[in-house]
C-alpha cells in the first residue's frame, strides 16, 4: 500500500511539473501583453501637426498594446500649463512620458524630476535641453535649416534680401536649430542678406504683424523664410494682404489645409514638411521598447520632405501633405 | 545540502526500483491500467487534436476567403453603382440636345446631394474646360485639368471607364479631399454640335475605408487593396505605409500563398475585383491560428491529464479493493507462518477470494489435524521404545540369566560363566548405547549375537545359530533393538518346545536399495489364525514377549514410514521367516 501511495505521489509530482511548465509558458505570453502606460503631453491640441502626431501615437499604442493618455494645455503652447501637466503626470507614475515641448528650457526642471522618479521621458518635435531624457524623436532641424538655404539659392539665386520670421519669445529648440542651419549655409553666400524678425509673437496674428512691419521697412525683400508653422501662415497672410504675391516668395515649415491653400495660390513656394505621424508613432513604440529593456538611441530622426507648390500633387507628396483622416 | 538532496533522490529511486521489483497485484493493476489509459488517452488526444487543428485551420482560411469574397462583392457592388450613375448621366448627356440644359444640372445636383459618398460630379470638355460641376467652390485658376491623369486616361483608354488611384482632388478652391475618381468619355451636344468630353465622378475615399474597416481576420489579420501596379488603394495602416514606417508589397499572384516575415508566418490570399484591376488582399497571421492551436493543445493536454489523474485514482482504489482480501489472506498466512494455527478466516468479498479463504481454512484444519497426529505418533514411538527397553531389561530374563550363571558357577563351569557374563555386559551396553536411538548394523547384530550366546547357554545348546552379514551393511545405521525381540520370540515360541535341535539364521544384506534383515527359525511356526493380527497395532500392549513383533514393526514404521517394517512367513512345523526392511540411511544421528 505504501508503494502505491508513493507511486501515486510521484505521478502527481510529474503532473504538477507539467502543469507548472504550461503555466510558465502562458505567463511568458502574458508578459508580452502587459500594458505600458504612456502619457503624451502635447503643447497644442488643435494644429494639424499635433493632431497627426497624436494619430501616430495612437496607432502605435494600439499596435504595441500600450495604454496611452493624451494631454495638452488648454491655451495653445502654454508653457506653464504644460509644466503643471508634467508635474501632475509624475504623481500618476506612468511608465513613460512623451512631451512635445512648448519650451525647451523652462520645462527642464519638471522633466528632470520625472526622470529622477523613474519615468522615461521622450521628447518629440523639439529636443529638451537635458541629458536625463531617454530620447528625442524628431527631424534633423539643423539639416532642415541648411536645406532651406540650399533651396533659397537654388530658386532665387545669390543676390537677395531675405526676411527670416521666427518667434523668439520661447526657446523652441528646433526653430533655433533651423535658424542656425540656415545662417550656416548662407555664410557661403554673402550677397544674400538675412533680416531676422526682431519682435516676438506666439500667434498667427503676431506673425502677420511682424511680417507686415518688416516688409514695409525693407522694400527689397524678395524671399521670406518662416521657421515654423505659425510664422508661415502669418507671413502668407501678410503677403496676400499686401498684394505682394508675385513679388515675394515664402519658404515655410509644416503643412495643413491653410498652407495648402497658399501653396495652391502660389504665395508659399516651398514647405519643409516633417512627419508628425512618424514622430508620434516612433515615440510610443520606443517608449514601449525602452520599458521592455531595449536600448534606445538618444536621438531618433524622423526625416522631413521638401515640397514645392509645383509638385505638391505628385503621388508621394500628396500622401505627405494630406494625411488620411480615417 | 545538494549532496543530501542527491542522496535522498538516490534512496528514493532505489526504493522505487524495489517497489517495481516487488510488484504487488495492486501495483500491477494500477500501473498497467494507468499505462493503458495513458496510451488510450494520448491516442484520443492526438487524433482529436490533429482533427481539431486541421478543421480550425481550414475554418480560418475559409473564413478569410469568405471575408475576402464578401468585401470583394461589396466593393464590386459599390463600384457598379458608381458605374451605373456615370452610365445614367452619360446616357442622359448623350441624349440631351443641349448640355447647358438645366435638366442635366438638376440631375447631377440631385445625385450629388443625395449621395454623401460622391464628393463631386463634373463635366469637362475635351479641352479641359469645366462645363458643369456640382461643387459650389470655383475651379482653381491655375488648375491644369488636361494634365490630370484621370482626364488623360479617360480620353486615351479604350475601355472608356476608369477608376483612378486614391488621390487628392485639387481642382477646386480650398478643397483637398482624398477621392477615387471615375472618369468616362462622354459625347455631348452644345449649340447643335456633337463634342467629346469627360465625365468625372469623385467618390469619397473614406467610402472604401468604410467598406474594408472593421474587418478582422484573427487578432492581427487584415485586408488591403492595391491596383495593378501594387499602388496601395486601401490599407488599414495606410498612414504607416505613407510615412514609410511599414511596407506592403504583395506578390503578383492570385490565390493563396504562405509568407514569412519578421512579424511571423502569414497566409496571404489575393483576389481581383471585377470592373477594375484592383486586387483585394487578405493577410491572416498563422500566429493567430497557432494561438488557437495552442489553446487546443492546452485543452487537450488538460483533459488528458485530468482524466489520467482521475482514472489512475479510480484504478488505485479499485486495485486496492481487489487486493485487500488477498492481503488479508496474506496477513493470516503470516500468522500461520509464525506458528499460530488457531485461525479461521471469515472471508467476504469476491468469489475467488472466498473460495481461496475456504481452501485455506481447510488446509489449516488439516495441518492442525496432522500435527495432532504427529504428536500422537511421537508419543507412541516413545512408548514403544520404552516398551522395548523394558522388554530388554525384563526382570525374568535377568533373573533367569543370573540364575543360570549361579548354577554354572556352582558346577565349576567357569568358562561358561565368563562367556555369559561378558555377553550380558555387552548386551546391556549396546542396548543402552548412551541413549541413542540409532546404532550401526554391526552393533545391532552384535547385540543379537550376545543375546543368542546367553540364551544358547541357558537352553543348553538346544539350538544353533548362524549370522551372515554382508560387509557393506556393517557400517550402516539402523534403529536399535529390532532383532533381539524377534529372536526372543523365535526361541520362546518356536524352538523351546521343539524335539529336534533348533536352528536360527540371521542375515543382513542390501536388497532393492533397502537394508534387509532376515531371521529364520525352524521352529513350530505360527498358527495361521494368529497371523493377521500379528502386526496390527491396537494401541494396547498386553505385556509379555508376544508384544515384541508388534513393537518392532510399529517402531520401524513410525521411524521410517509405512513402506518399511516386518514381513512374516510361517508354516506350521516348518519354521518362521521374518524379514525386516529398513531404509539405507547413513545420516541418522547417533
Amino acid at each position: 500500500m505504501k508503494n502505491i501511495v508513493r507511486t501515486i505521489i510521484l505521478l502527481f509530482l510529474i503532473i504538477i511539473i507539467i502543469m507548472f511548465r504550461l503555466f510558465y509558458q502562458n505567463q511568458g505570453v502574458a508578459q508580452i501583453n502587459t500594458n505600458e502606460t504612456i502619457s503624451l503631453i502635447l503643447s497644442n491640441a488643435n494644429d494639424d501637426f499635433w493632431i497627426n502626431l497624436r494619430q501616430g501615437a495612437e496607432v502605435a499604442a494600439k499596435e504595441f498594446n500600450a495604454k496611452l493618455n493624451i494631454y495638452a494645455p488648454k491655451e495653445q503652447n502654454d508653457v506653464l500649463e504644460q509644466i503643471d501637466l508634467i508635474n501632475e503626470e509624475i504623481t500618476k507614475k506612468p511608465d513613460a512620458i512623451i512631451i512635445g515641448p512648448a519650451d525647451c528650457d523652462r520645462i527642464v526642471n519638471s522633466v528632470v524630476k520625472a526622470t529622477e522618479s523613474g519615468i522615461d521621458v521622450f521628447a518629440v518635435d523639439s529636443d529638451i535641453k537635458t541629458d536625463s531624457i531617454s530620447s528625442y524623436i524628431g527631424s534633423n532641424n539643423l539639416l532642415a535649416g541648411e536645406k532651406v538655404g540650399e533651396k533659397l539659392v537654388e530658386y532665387f539665386g545669390t543676390n537677395n534680401e531675405i526676411a527670416v520670421i521666427n518667434s523668439t519669445e520661447k526657446s523652441i529648440n528646433n526653430e533655433i536649430k533651423r535658424g542656425t542651419g540656415l545662417i550656416k549655409y548662407m555664410n557661403d553666400y554673402e550677397n544674400n542678406k538675412l533680416f531676422n524678425s526682431l519682435e516676438s509673437f506666439t500667434s498667427v496674428a503676431g506673425a502677420k504683424f511682424v511680417t507686415n512691419s518688416i516688409l514695409t521697412s525693407k522694400k527689397n525683400i524678395s524671399v521670406i523664410v518662416a521657421l515654423n508653422y505659425v510664422s508661415t501662415i502669418g507671413a502668407a497672410e501678410a503677403v496676400e494682404e499686401l498684394g505682394l504675391k508675385n513679388k515675394i516668395s515664402i519658404i515655410g515649415f509644416d503643412s495643413d489645409s491653410n498652407v495648402m491653400h497658399y501653396m495652391d495660390s502660389g504665395i508659399i513656394k516651398t514647405v519643409i514638411v516633417q512627419s508628425p505621424f512618424t514622430m508620434g508613432y516612433l515615440a510610443v513604440k520606443n517608449a514601449v521598447l525602452k520599458h521592455q529593456g531595449v536600448k534606445i538611441p538618444r536621438y531618433i530622426e524622423t526625416g522631413f520632405s521638401i515640397v514645392d507648390s509645383s509638385n505638391m500633387y505628385s503621388q508621394e507628396n500628396e500622401k505627405i501633405l494630406f494625411p488620411f483622416k480615417q | 545540502m545538494r549532496h543530501f538532496f542527491k542522496r535522498n533522490i538516490k534512496k528514493y529511486i532505489d526504493d522505487l526500483v524495489k517497489t517495481l521489483k516487488l510488484r504487488s497485484i495492486q501495483f500491477i493493476i494500477t500501473i498497467s491500467f494507468t499505462g493503458i489509459t495513458i496510451i488510450a488517452m494520448s491516442f484520443v488526444g492526438i487524433v482529436s487534436y490533429s482533427k481539431f487543428t486541421v478543421t480550425s485551420e481550414k475554418n480560418a482560411s475559409l473564413n478569410a476567403e469568405q471575408l475576402l469574397n464578401q468585401i470583394n462583392s461589396n466593393i464590386e457592388y459599390y463600384l457598379q453603382s458608381m458605374i451605373d450613375v456615370s452610365g445614367l448621366l452619360s446616357d442622359n448627356i448623350y441624349l440631351n440636345p443641349n448640355i447647358m440644359n438645366s435638366n442635366i444640372k438638376d440631375q447631377m445636383s440631385v445625385i450629388s446631394n443625395t449621395r454623401s459618398d460622391i464628393a463631386s460630379l463634373a463635366i469637362f470638355s475635351a479641352e479641359g474646360k469645366l462645363i458643369y460641376a456640382t461643387n459650389t467652390e470655383p475651379l482653381k485658376t491655375n488648375s491644369q485639368v488636361t494634365d490630370q491623369s484621370w482626364f488623360q486616361n479617360a480620353l486615351n483608354k479604350t475601355d472608356n471607364l476608369l477608376f483612378s488611384l486614391p488621390h487628392v482632388q485639387n481642382l477646386f478652391e480650398k478643397k483637398h479631399d482624398w477621392v477615387v475618381s471615375l472618369s468616362k468619355v462622354i459625347n455631348y451636344t452644345v449649340d447643335g454640335k456633337k463634342l467629346k468630353g469627360v465625365l468625372l465622378v469623385d467618390m469619397n475615399y473614406s467610402i472604401i475605408s468604410q467598406l474594408c474597416q472593421n474587418i478582422s481576420i484573427g487578432e492581427k489579420g487584415y485586408i488591403y487593396i492595391v491596383d495593378s501596379d501594387n499602388n496601395i488603394i486601401y490599407h488599414p495602416k495606410q498612414q504607416l505605409i505613407n510615412t514609410g514606417l511599414k511596407q506592403e508589397i504583395p506578390e503578383n499572384y492570385l490565390g493563396s500563398y504562405q509568407e514569412s516575415s519578421n512579424d511571423g508566418e502569414k497566409i496571404v490570399t489575393i483576389k481581383t475585383v471585377n470592373l477594375t484591376n484592383w486586387k483585394v488582399i487578405a493577410v491572416a497571421y498563422t500566429a493567430d491560428l497557432v494561438a488557437s492551436k495552442k489553446d487546443i493543445t492546452n485543452f487537450v493536454i488538460w483533459v488528458i491529464i485530468l482524466s489520467i489523474m482521475l482514472i489512475s485514482l479510480i484504478f488505485a482504489v479499485m486495485s486496492a479493493k481487489i487486493s485487500e482480501p488477498i492481503k488479508n489472506l496474506e496477513k493470516y498466512m503470516k500468522k500461520v507462518e509464525e506458528g499460530d494455527f488457531n485461525i479461521y478466516i471469515d472471508a467476504k468479498g469476491e468469489d475467488e477470494v472466498v473460495r481461496l479463504s475456504h481452501a485455506f481454512n481447510i488446509m489449516i484444519y488439516k495441518v492442525r489435524y496432522l500435527m495432532k497426529q504427529i504428536v500422537n505418533e511421537q508419543e507412541a514411538t516413545r512408548k514403544s521404545e520404552l516398551d522395548a527397553l523394558q522388554a530388554q531389561i525384563n526382570p525374568h530374563f535377568l533373573y533367569n540369566t543370573l540364575d543360570s550363571i549361579v548354577w554354572m558357577a556352582e558346577n565349576g563351569k567357569s568358562e561358561d560363566v565368563i562367556t555369559m557374563v561378558t555377553a550380558l555386559a555387552r548386551l546391556f551396553r549396546i542396548s543402552i548405547s548412551r541413549g541413542a536411538k540409532f546404532i550401526t548394523v554391526e552393533q545391532e547384530i552384535e547385540h543379537a549375537k550376545n543375546y543368542l550366546i546367553i540364551q544358547k547357554i541357558r537352553y543348553k545348546n538346544k539350538f544353533n545359530y548362524s549370522i551372515d552379514i554382508e560387509p557393506d551393511v556393517r557400517k550402516l545405521n539402523t534403529l536399535k533393538l529390532i532383532l533381539q525381540p524377534l529372536i526372543e520370540n523365535a526361541i520362546y515360541h518356536g524352538i523351546e518346545y521343539m524335539q529336534d535341535e533348533g536352528k536360527i539364521e540371521i542375515s543382513a544384506s542390501i536388497h532393492e536399495n533397502k537394508i534387509l534383515f532376515i531371521i529364520r527359525d525352524n521352529g513350530l511356526g505360527i498358527d495361521p489364525e494368529k497371523m493377521p493380527g500379528l502386526l496390527r497395532y491396537d494401541g494396547k500392549s498386553k505385556g509379555g514377549s508376544g508384544v515384541g513383533v508388534k513393537n518392532v514393526h510399529e517402531r520401524i514404521q513410525l521411524t521410517y514410514g509405512k513402506e518399511f517394517g516386518l514381513e512374516i512367513e510361517s508354516e506350521l512345523e516348518e519354521g518362521t521367516t521374518i524379514k525386516i526392511w529398513i531404509p539405507i540411511d547413513t545420516n541418522k544421528e547417533e
